[in-house]
């Protein structure tokens, strides 16, 4: 088959391409003949030129980034999922012996300030003191009476609790 | 595509196979921007394309026994990436986001380029309506179209490497790409012209 009939086999079925499907045949011939021709491809791609200046015009040539707000959202989709590793284990593994030091000087303070003070300190004997009771004149705001009531008394109780 | 990476990406695949965690934790950050892009420009959204993103990644460390070293692992996540844009874009209508169109032409104006600062209004307007213009028909396209053009005009991968990610043969490629080019040069702007005359002035600028 010489040139100008591969380049017309060529275009009949790449045209015919928008209607029906090729045989495997002819999609092998217009791979085949879209390499090696230099006609071929000059016509497969005389658009591109026209089509790739105005791609260079659309917004979406250049994707605005994620943001690290999107990415963290999405790291943290995958960490669910079991694809990320968990951050908890990720900050603990750097910090290996942090909480372990915590709780050991947590331990040390607690025994010291036993042995200093005991334990009796923290015993009540449950006594109750009455301090002082007070009469108190109606209407003074400190407590509403009920109408009818003659008088008063507040009991201020302290206990050593 | 280089061969160096290519060689890491075996290496981590491989530390991850061996209990490694780290292995895929190296993977996803290496990749995660590349499939993001790949998404959004597919499904032409960004909330969809960062759900998808965390979905492709969880395919990707689920599947990473079955990956072939023989192979390239860009190519294979790529594939899964592909293969889940489809499913997301027939599972449901995705829903028309001009917002991140205005987001990205306002990033691509004051940042990228520098351009806005120095051009036109009309500069402005005939960008703009290009984007919407090709926004409009790229949405037009089937799914295999779309992908084999979003793959070649904004991956820049090749007819080969395209045929590799999506397991067709190249002949299909060529074929799907020739048809979306001419339904997006349909779609633009009769009048449009690349190298109108804001461009000629732009050039002159610098």
């Amino acid at each position: 088959m010489n040139d100008s009939s591969d380049l017309q086999r060529f275009q009949e079925l790449v045209e015919a391409s928008a209607h029906r499907e090729l045989t495997d045949a002819e999609t092998a011939f217009v791979g085949r003949i879209g390499f090696r021709s230099a006609e071929c491809r000059e016509w497969l791609e005389a658009d591109a030129e026209m089509v790739a200046q105005a791609v260079e015009e659309d917004p979406l040539r250049d994707v605005p980034a994620a943001t690290s707000l999107d990415w963290a959202r999405i790291d943290a989709g995958l960490r669910r999922a079991g694809a990320l590793p968990a951050n908890r284990s990720r900050s603990w593994s750097a910090w290996p012996l942090l909480p372990a030091a915590a709780a050991l000087v947590l331990c040390i303070g607690v025994i010291q300030a036993i042995l200093n003070e005991g334990l009796s300190s923290t015993t009540l004997d449950g006594h109750e003191e009455v301090v002082e009771v007070l009469d108190l004149p109606d209407g003074d705001g400190s407590l509403i009476l009920q109408e009818g009531e003659e008088e008063g008394v507040l009991m201020i109780i302290l206990s050593n609790g | 595509m280089d061969v160096e990476q290519d060689d890491e990406d075996r290496r981590l695949v491989h530390r991850h196979l061996s209990g490694d965690p780290s292995g895929f934790d190296s993977l996803y950050r290496r990749y995660r921007e590349r499939i993001f892009a790949v998404l959004v420009r597919m499904l032409r959204n960004r909330e969809d394309a960062l759900e998808a993103t965390q979905e492709v990644f969880i395919r990707i460390h689920r599947g990473l026994d079955s990956f072939d070293p023989s192979g390239r692992f860009l190519s294979w996540a790529y594939r899964i990436a592909t293969n889940h844009a489809i499913d997301r874009i027939r599972r449901r209508k995705v829903r028309k986001e001009t917002a991140i169109v205005e987001e990205a032409v306002s990033a691509d104006s004051d940042l990228r380029t520098g351009r806005s600062g120095q051009s036109s209004g009309a500069d402005q307007l005939e960008r703009s309506e290009i984007a919407a213009a090709i926004q409009k028909a790229v949405d037009t396209l089937g799914d295999s179209h779309r992908i084999v053009f979003t793959l070649h005009c904004y991956e820049h991968l090749s007819y080969g490497e395209i045929a590799a990610v999506l397991g067709i043969p190249v002949g299909t490629v060529m074929s799907r790409l020739y048809h979306a080019r001419r339904k997006i040069r349909d779609a633009l702007p009769h009048d449009w012209d690349p190298g109108g005359p804001s461009r000629s002035r732009g050039r002159e600028e610098e």
